[in-house]
């Protein structure tokens, strides 16, 4: 059975009007290296032929052109897309190359393998952004923070997101009931079903208030957390999380708003709070300014705003050296 | 020039088909060699309508097959994927636009925003099998809509192929919008009967799972 298939049996097979037997013929034929070339020139061949409809090619080839003409990274837009199929074809390969294919390719999954399976969003200093999952999950991404989402599977019984820095999470409930899962670095996950939080995640620090629904902590010793709305969790590097409640919650979303909850907060913090979400340096050159402390709700769009109040309240003199912004008290205090 | 060289690989097939390595293919990958960008281009112009053509058999709407076509030769820009296809790239641009489309035409015949089974053509081998399934799947498609009710294949041909809003197919159709909002879904409901019931969907679905699964490391 391994006679040779002509152009003219596989165009009456496009045409729809091959026999089964001779279907049979075709896919032997197809096992033969090469010919799987062949089918698709003869497709397109074909294609030529049975034209349907004129795209206008020269419009179109006028936006691949400017396609082309930008730059290779593929913008993050504001609001998430459907998984664009196209950067599942790695994965494809993935599963049936062999051999030396196999290697060459895993190779080179390897290097792109976290632009392949997760999209991921970036926040610069200064800038907090509303995204939508494409579950519906809407998250708020506070400055300086990135949220990686896969690509494929997300959907499916758990939805994996990975977490560095700071953002709120009002999760959609699927019709699946799938869990949402946030890992943390460090080995800290939250699990939930539907439900609205913030979590932070930097350097050695995590930090999840609950505002709506029910979630679960895990944490790296395997420990698990139940957390009701309202329930604060903490754990720094030398401090094993803790759940409390706090009075004033109002610290911990607070950014959302592009804001600063200051209660009763140390100037080493409120200064500390400013370089995390704005990326800039700042050095307090005064000893006497450690020990000021400052409240309330400040909104601030730009390092300026805040350094302004800091300036009216404690008389603190502010100035700029090449990169890095220096607090004297002023003259005087 | 590139069109010459078309048609003289076309004469080689017609000849004989161990002339098979030589075609415009290759003149077009020389091309990339030298010049990426103008390799693009030119792969463009060969194949953009074809493969719009092929697109719309499965997707019946010419938006779309124009959005599959024009994202895969983005993709395959922005990607390089020049540099990684060791199959000819024209069989990569039609696995790549069969597998879209069938994405799409899932989409839309189980009314369902959910990916899960997004996936791209690969330098992979695919099987023969599967190739064959591909060109079955369109014409099935076709021979459902075929046997629609001509009201209703009306309906669905203007509204999906045409791109036309409800009111101006109302308009021209003298019937009420939601006469034709009727008739467009009743359409899909039997592409989707007709689809739903089709072993190739369920097989296919089961592939891909387990593809997804492969790959999801």
């Amino acid at each position: 059975m391994n006679r040779s298939i002509d152009k003219n049996t596989l165009f009456e097979f496009f045409d729809g009007k091959t026999t089964s037997i001779q279907r049979k013929m075709i896919e032997e034929w197809l096992q033969q290296p090469g010919n799987g070339d062949l089918y698709y020139r003869y497709l397109d061949e074909w294609e030529s032929r049975h034209a349907q409809f004129v795209p206008d090619e020269a419009a179109a080839l006028e936006r691949y052109r400017s396609v082309m003409a930008d730059n290779r990274e593929v913008a993050v837009v504001a609001v998430a897309e459907k998984i664009p199929f196209w950067r599942a074809w790695l994965g494809r390969s993935f599963f049936r190359l062999a051999g030396i294919a196999a290697c060459l390719l895993v190779i080179s999954f390897r290097i792109w393998k976290d632009d392949i399976l997760y999209r991921q969003y970036e926040n610069p200093f200064g800038k907090t952004t509303l995204y939508t999952l494409t579950d519906g999950t809407k998250v708020v991404l506070n400055a300086n923070s990135r949220l990686r989402v896969p690509r494929f599977g997300f959907d499916e019984d758990t939805r994996r997101v990975s977490l560095e820095g700071e953002a709120e999470f009002n999760v959609a409930h699927t019709p699946g009931s799938s869990r949402f899962v946030v890992e943390m670095d460090d080995g800290y996950f939250i699990e939930v079903l539907g439900t609205k939080f913030v979590a932070l995640s930097r350097d050695k620090s995590k930090r999840v208030y609950l505002t709506e629904g029910k979630v679960k902590m895990v944490l790296p010793e395997g420990r698990q957390l139940y957390m009701k709305p309202g329930h604060l969790f903490e754990a720094t590097e030398n401090r094993p999380g803790t759940l409390s409640v706090p009075e004033k919650p109002q610290q911990y979303v607070a950014w959302k708003a592009h804001q600063f909850y200051f209660d009763n907060t140390p100037l080493s913090e409120v200064v500390r709070q400013m370089e995390d979400r704005f990326g800039i340096d700042i050095r307090i050159l005064d000893p006497a300014l450690e020990g000021k402390s400052l409240g309330g709700i400040y909104e601030a769009q730009s390092p300026d705003d805040l350094l302004q109040v800091l300036a009216e309240l404690y008389h603190v003199e502010i100035s700029q050296n090449k990169n890095r912004i220096e607090l004297r008290s002023g003259s005087n205090l | 020039m590139y069109k010459k060289a078309g048609s003289e690989a076309e004469i080689r097939i017609e000849r004989s088909q161990d002339a098979r390595e030589v075609d415009d293919e290759l003149f077009i990958r020389k091309v990339f060699e030298s010049n990426p960008q103008k390799g693009c281009e030119l792969l463009f112009r060969r194949y953009y309508t074809n493969l719009c053509n092929h697109a719309i058999r499965f997707v019946h709407s010419k938006e779309a097959a124009e959005d599959i076509v024009g994202e895969i030769f983005a993709v395959f820009w922005q990607k390089k994927l020049y540099e990684q296809i060791e199959i000819s790239y024209r069989s990569y641009l039609y696995k790549s636009v069969r597998h879209r489309s069938y994405n799409y035409l899932k989409m839309q015949v189980e009314r369902s925003d959910s990916l899960e089974n997004a996936y791209q053509a690969s330098s992979g081998e695919q099987l023969p099998d599967e190739v064959l399934h591909y060109t079955e799947l369109h014409q099935k498609v076709e021979r459902i809509i075929q046997q629609l009710p001509p009201q209703c294949r009306r309906a669905y041909l203007m509204k999906r192929v045409e791109g036309k809003k409800y009111d101006e197919i109302a308009a021209e159709m003298k019937v009420s919008n939601k006469a034709v909002e009727a008739l467009v879904s009743r359409a899909l409901a039997r592409l989707r009967q007709g689809l739903q019931e089709d072993w190739f969907l369920l097989m296919l679905a089961g592939v891909l799972a387990h593809i997804e699964n492969g790959s999801a490391i």
